[in-house]
């Protein structure tokens, strides 16, 4: 018999369409703390379980190089005396989460883990294909102490089969699952990698909704789900036409710049200031008359009226175009642009996008104050709820920071049992590396 | 098949990828989802490609995938009786899905607020390029507008190049996958609550979330993050090979040497190279060594090969490979479906396996296939449906079709 969800304390703030579920978070990097992401933003419980011996590597390293590379990512400037609390990428990921440091190799740590994976509603793992397992976390294991429990495996190509245990990092899953090869400039040789690692935002929207499918199954005939999701399929997933397409036309697609299939024109266009863009795309006549009325060409309206003689002679527009741009201001020349029904945008870099109006009317940065980084604000979500408003409410965890909130308030342990925890190394708050450190310096 | 969403009605006005996306993916699990389409078809109908590359409104590869599963009506929502028939199936509805400029399903009287208090229980999914509110709320957007605003576009690309967009819709399929979550989520409390709510979600939002870490360098530490192309990392990125392109991935630096095993070159190993790690002082000079191996191999011998060494790396697979790729193949990724006119074609199903077993491929419904069932359903006799059509709230003609299953997962 297990009590899943609502027996745990809400922490102020903590509201949304999902209060009473509680997620145990064994993942790291990008695609598994992005799947309970957004379920932490919807309000969900999510405890995320770590190790002092091996950090989550979006933390960084406990004791940085000296001339690290990454120092942009900490807070301020400055990886402090804790860098791994200070790093921008895991506290972006990890926020609205409780954080609980402890060995589950140890036998005390693996009862504990065991406790809590008896009140939660979901397990995320994302190790490499049977890692977990192999730990001895499998499904099967777990289940024991929690039958309708859902466990999420996100291997690279899933468990089971020839690549079982393949490695993969998102830049292989996005040329793997078909992003790549219709990504890069027209007329190159060579396709290009987008800007991101793709393969793990994906395999991260898949699995929170994977994971709501199977808590309505749940719902529906009380039993649990083991889902053994996989990146690459993740990743076909939204390349889906193309699949399609090349079994209707015979011949794989390839890339085509900022050209579209569907519309003429399209594309990016120099405007004033240093690499200072805009891209728009016109997907109708009606656009195509905006855009002419817009740049006071409309010649171009009777040379290329249809869409067909537009593929034809894009050369041309783009020209008239890039001309008209080159001698404004990108957010002018949006809103003029936009006044004529023409879907234009400019390049925001990473400053102007934090700093895009539409974004902040509606507060799609919030603000949190995090134990060390200090106060920031942090992207929001794609979608808002008109009654059960979900919030970002509490910064990431520093390591451990939760470990005892959640072991008296929601295991209900007493302060003697989890200060014996405490030392018999059970739980740790400070990185392997820096007990280490310490012990060598005679400092400990 | 009994699935987790059956029992659910969904109502899907949406048009083009993102909102029918969402409504796909319920149909696949269950939900008996009916798409509401203008007489003349949701215009992603006219999106190719075709067979044989002739346009045909039920043969578009976007529209037989984001539509697999859905039951077809069409209803001329201009016409008085139109309206009335749509208030009637809201009537039955839980979830409502639509994709319109913010304001235009008002003007209607079908608006979230005009319709809340006749339909306390319904679910709103709105899904648009720029959510319900805020300036940009009327503004026009396709696929690179919303890229573009994101952040997204800006870092990919050379760096003296103009920005990049990425291949294909990822911005649409990605807020149709997220407009999935919220709706989940909604229906979720819903079942406690007993009580709908309006969800609006953002194209433009979906893609600025999806920026990994540049947005923080810019919040943490005030850096502008530029494109970097392929990457300036020596043995890192896009590489040819005999049949295309591969994705080496020289981490974790502790698997150095076995790329010099891969790739039958002893001189990669030497410690000078490993040093080098991710740094690009060498990448001519490694490249040079990398290169001879590479180009005389093929993209997945490459990717077999590597991962058996521990490496990470890719390939860049083209929709031939995929069906090539014996791992796709083992898990029955692809399902074979069969449509009435545009044949027998594999389709990608869901990324999962569910122990259950929860996911059903069906096929797209034709353009009105299922306007006289539906409606009759809702108790209009023969008479009343032949009133109806000839005051023209179906708009075209109707079809007869059975639906046929395509494979579950």
């Amino acid at each position: 018999m297990t009590v899943s969800g609502g027996s745990v304390p809400l922490r102020p703030g903590q509201r949304g369409p999902l209060t009473d579920l509680v997620v145990l978070d064994c993942s790291m990097v990008w695609a598994g703390p992005y799947a309970t992401k957004l379920l932490g933003d919807l309000g969900a419980t999510i405890i995320k379980v770590e190790a002092n011996r091996q950090l989550d590597s979006v933390r960084g390293p406990a004791i940085p190089p000296s001339s690290s590379s990454a120092i942009g990512l900490y807070a301020n400037n400055d990886p402090g005396k804790d860098p791994w609390n200070r790093n921008g990428y895991f506290n972006k990921y990890n926020r609205n989460k409780l954080g609980v440091c402890m060995n589950i190799l140890m036998p005390e740590g693996r009862a504990v883990f065991m406790e809590l994976a008896a009140i939660a509603d979901v397990v995320v793992e994302n190790f490499g294909g049977g890692v977990f397992e192999r730990m001895g976390f499998g499904y099967d294991v777990i289940r024991g102490v929690n039958e309708d429990l859902i466990f999420v495996s996100m291997p690279p190509s899933g468990n089971g089969g020839p690549e079982a245990k393949y490695v993969g990092y998102g830049v292989a899953i996005e040329q793997l699952g078909g992003i790549v090869a219709r990504t890069g400039y027209r007329g190159d040789d060579t396709p290009m990698k987008t800007g991101i690692n793709y393969g793990d935002p994906i395999a991260g929207i898949h699995t929170a909704g994977y994971i709501m499918t199977a808590l309505m199954h749940r719902r529906k005939t009380g039993r649990g789900q083991y889902i053994d999701l996989s990146q690459r399929e993740a990743t076909i997933n939204w390349t889906a036409e193309s699949v399609l397409g090349y079994q209707m036309a015979g011949q794989d697609p390839t890339w085509i710049g900022n050209r579209d299939d569907y519309m003429a024109p399209s594309g990016v266009y120099r405007c004033t200031g240093e690499d200072s863009w805009i891209a728009l795309a016109v997907g109708s006549d009606a656009e195509w008359r905006g855009l002419c009325t817009a740049i006071a060409r409309e010649n171009l309206l009777t040379d290329y009226p249809t869409y067909e003689r537009r593929a034809q002679h894009h050369d041309a527009i783009d020209a008239a175009i890039g001309a008209w741009t080159a001698q404004r201001a990108a957010a002018d020349a949006m809103a003029i642009f936009q006044q004529h029904g023409v879907a234009a945008g400019i390049c925001s870099d990473n400053r102007q996008v934090v700093h895009d109006p539409h974004l902040e009317a509606r507060g799609f940065w919030p603000e949190v104050r995090h134990s060390t980084a200090g106060s920031h604000i942090l992207a929001g979500e794609a979608w808002q709820y008109s009654r059960t408003q979900a919030a970002i409410y509490a910064a990431a965890p520093a390591l451990g920071e939760h470990t005892d909130y959640v072991l008296r308030e929601i295991l209900g342990k007493s302060d003697e049992e989890i200060a014996k925890l405490h030392e018999a190394g059970v739980l740790e708050n400070t990185p392997e590396a820096i007990l280490q450190q310490r012990a060598q310096s005679g400092t400990a | 098949m009994e699935g987790p969403l059956t029992g659910t009605r969904v109502i899907d006005l949406s048009q083009y990828i993102a909102g029918p996306y969402c409504g796909r993916i319920m149909a696949g699990f269950g939900a008996d989802v009916i798409k509401v389409e203008p007489p003349d078809g949701d215009p992603i109908r006219r999106w190719g490609p075709f067979p044989e590359a002739a346009p045909n409104p039920e043969t578009g590869a976007f529209h037989l995938y984001l539509n697999q599963g859905k039951r077809s009506v069409t209803l001329d929502i201009e016409t008085e009786d139109g309206r009335a028939l749509l208030r009637e199936l809201l009537g039955t509805a839980d979830v409502l899905i639509e994709s319109f400029r913010p304001g235009m399903l008002a003007s209607l009287g079908f608006g979230y607020e005009q319709l809340k208090e006749e339909f306390p229980g319904l679910l709103y999914v709105s899904v648009t390029p720029f959510g319900q509110t805020g300036p940009y709320a009327q503004y026009h957007a396709w696929e690179i507008t919303t890229y573009a605003l994101s952040g997204l576009m800006y870092i990919t690309g050379e760096p003296d190049r103009e920005p990049l967009k990425n291949g294909g819709y990822l911005g649409q399929y990605g807020a149709g996958q997220n407009a999935y979550i919220a709706t989940l989520a909604g229906l979720w409390e819903r079942a406690v609550s007993g009580l709908g709510q309006h969800v609006d979600v953002s194209v433009f939002e979906h893609a600025t979330s999806l920026l990994e870490m540049t947005d923080m360098a810019y919040i943490y530490a005030g850096q502008i993050y530029p494109r970097s192309g392929n990457g300036a990392r020596a043995a890192w990125g896009i590489y040819p090979c005999a049949d295309g392109f591969v994705g080496v991935v020289s981490g974790p630096l502790r698997r150095w040497a076995n790329i010099a095993t891969l790739m039958e070159e002893p001189i990669l190993a030497n410690s000078r190279y490993q040093q080098a790690g991710s740094q690009s002082e060498l990448r001519d000079e490694i490249d040079a060594l990398m290169l001879p191996w590479l180009i005389t191999h093929e993209k997945e011998e490459i990717y077999q090969k590597a991962q058996a060494l521990g490496l990470p790396f890719g390939y860049v697979a083209t929709p031939a490979d995929l069906f090539k790729n014996e791992q796709l193949q083992y898990r029955g990724f692809f399902h074979e479906v069969d449509h009435p006119v545009a044949g027998k074609l594999r389709y990608p199903s869901i990324a999962a396996h569910f122990s259950d077993g929860l996911w059903e491929s069906r096929r797209a419904p034709l353009l009105g296939e299922h306007t006289n069932e539906v409606v009759a359903s809702l108790g209009h006799d023969a008479a009343s449906r032949a009133q109806l059509s000839a005051a023209g709230a179906f708009g075209g003609a109707t079809h007869g079709v059975s639906a046929t299953s395509g494979g579950t997962r």
